[in-house]
């Protein structure tokens, strides 16, 4: 199987290099690091919806639509990508998602740890140090392969994550980023500025390839070749058009935006014949943490506290049922 | 019939990709089987492509997401898409909750219903597949 060490690359081609692989049919393993910052949405997200693409123009950041699960990401240089493409039929690729998540964040986590940081799988896909996400991930079918993307966090900008992601307010912008800052670590974090800066990409690279060889078997360095280049111009006319990026979706009346595994910030609005219904709560593996509704002409009859403890189901449930009984 | 503590109705074909399809008239409606639904997690996307796509069988229908992973849905049959669960765009958690009713996927027209030959049928046919495929999960898992 084929190892690219592409080092530090465009944005464009940070992502483009994988998706066309998987379209060539073609097995590896690619490194690489974007030169540029940029935001990435999962192939079912409609950025209009989940970023405040104002911001985004004015910053000059781009927004990439990726054929991957998962959500809203920003990414930058202090980011260092690992990409592993294999075929469907590959032996280790698998239906059980839990098994192949734990299978290949493995080496992840096996790099961490060489590296004295205590990282662990948070399942279903997170790496977490004592549940600080250290690493974001995705997976996804393309062409004939499945690909299992994700970083190795050297630093995280949560000041940057939170201004570009779209949010009904400043509170609530404000809210996910103290969220971000609580619960994501990074290698900087962990180890100190000192440290992280004196670990080159090129060392974190080779820890990464010996890792992930230990999973996928021997990796053979390979340059990028004639034949991935004009992939990549393929599919890069496809996907970097605003009409693959920007594709719209119905608006949801509920929004939730992850901050790690199992804890989620949630915005729920919904309109009633005497105006909107609105309600903010987090929630953690499913039960809800805080929460405050409103409702036209301020507070609703229910008190929220009675909700915290519950199911985000049976909230949301009450809600709509609150909804129609405004008619 | 119950296999391995999965549910797989006895009067549906299975795809090995672990879609079911069942016959009504001269349509035919395909979903999720109980099995995928199960190993997929919570599924949080389902793709509904316009009606009237042409379906080629083995190729991608359309796509979903469960647990950060996109996944396709391959067509069983060469034919054309002429319905879709649009109750899935609000509440794909349906296929969940109901793989085989409230959560069924996409309505077909097969140019060929011989083709559904091809596809896994009767407890002596749909049995072993499903051990087989449970004993390999387990050695992952």
């Amino acid at each position: 199987m084929h190892l690219y060490r592409l080092g530090r690359v465009s944005w464009q081609d940070s992502q483009l290099a994988y998706h066309a692989l998987a379209r060539l049919g073609r097995q590896g393993l690619i490194l690489c690091s974007p030169g540029e910052p940029y935001v990435s949405v999962g192939y079912f997200q409609d950025p209009a919806q989940e970023l405040d693409l104002e911001h985004c123009r004015r910053q000059g950041l781009p927004v990439f639509r990726r054929e991957v699960g998962g959500g809203a990401v920003y990414l930058d240089r202090h980011q260092l990508f690992w990409q592993v493409v294999l075929r469907r039929d590959h032996p280790l690729v698998s239906l059980n998602r839990e098994a192949f998540y734990r299978r290949f964040l493995a080496p992840v986590v096996g790099v961490y740890r060489a590296l004295g940081v205590g990282a662990g799988v948070a399942p279903i896909n997170d790496v977490a140090v004592e549940r600080r996400r250290i690493a974001g991930t995705g997976a996804g079918e393309i062409g004939d392969c499945v690909v299992f993307v994700g970083n190795l966090m050297r630093h995280f900008d949560c000041t940057a994550m939170a201004q570009a992601l779209r949010a009904p307010d400043s509170e609530f912008r404000r809210s996910y980023q103290q969220y971000m800052e609580r619960e994501l670590t990074s290698l900087r974090h962990e180890l100190g500025a000192q440290r992280e800066a004196a670990l080159s990409n090129d060392e974190l690279c080779g820890l990464l390839a010996r890792e992930f060889a230990s999973v996928m078997g021997p990796l053979e360095p390979h340059d990028m070749d004639d034949e991935l280049r004009r992939a990549m111009e393929r599919v890069g006319r496809r996907m970097l058009s605003p009409a693959w990026t920007y594709q719209p979706r119905r608006t949801r009346p509920h929004r939730k935006v992850k901050v790690r595994a199992g804890l989620y910030l949630h915005h729920w609005l919904q309109e009633s014949p005497q105006g909107p219904v609105e309600a903010r709560f987090t929630s953690l593996d499913g039960k809800v943490l805080e929460v405050s509704l409103r409702g036209p002409g301020g507070e609703l009859p229910r008190e929220a506290s009675e909700y915290i403890g519950g199911s985000v189901g049976a909230l949301t449930k009450a809600l709509s049922a609150m909804t129609q009984g405004l008619d | 019939m119950e296999i391995g503590g999965y549910n797989f109705p006895d009067e549906l074909y299975y795809d090995p990709e672990h879609f079911w399809v069942r016959v009504e008239g001269d349509e035919l409606v395909m979903g999720m089987d109980d099995f995928a639904q199960n190993l997929a997690g919570e599924i949080v996307y389902v793709q509904l492509p316009n009606e009237g796509k042409k379906l080629k069988k083995g190729k991608k229908l359309a796509k979903v997401e469960s647990g950060k992973w996109l996944g396709k849905v391959l067509s069983p049959v060469n034919g054309e898409l002429i319905a879709v669960n649009e109750d899935l765009e609000l509440k794909p958690e349906l296929i969940n909750q109901d793989c085989y009713g409230a959560g069924w996927m996409y309505r077909l027209k097969a140019d060929d219903l011989g083709e559904l030959g091809d596809l896994l049928k009767g407890a002596a046919a749909v049995e072993p597949w499903v051990n087989e495929e449970i004993a390999k999960h387990a050695q992952e898992g």
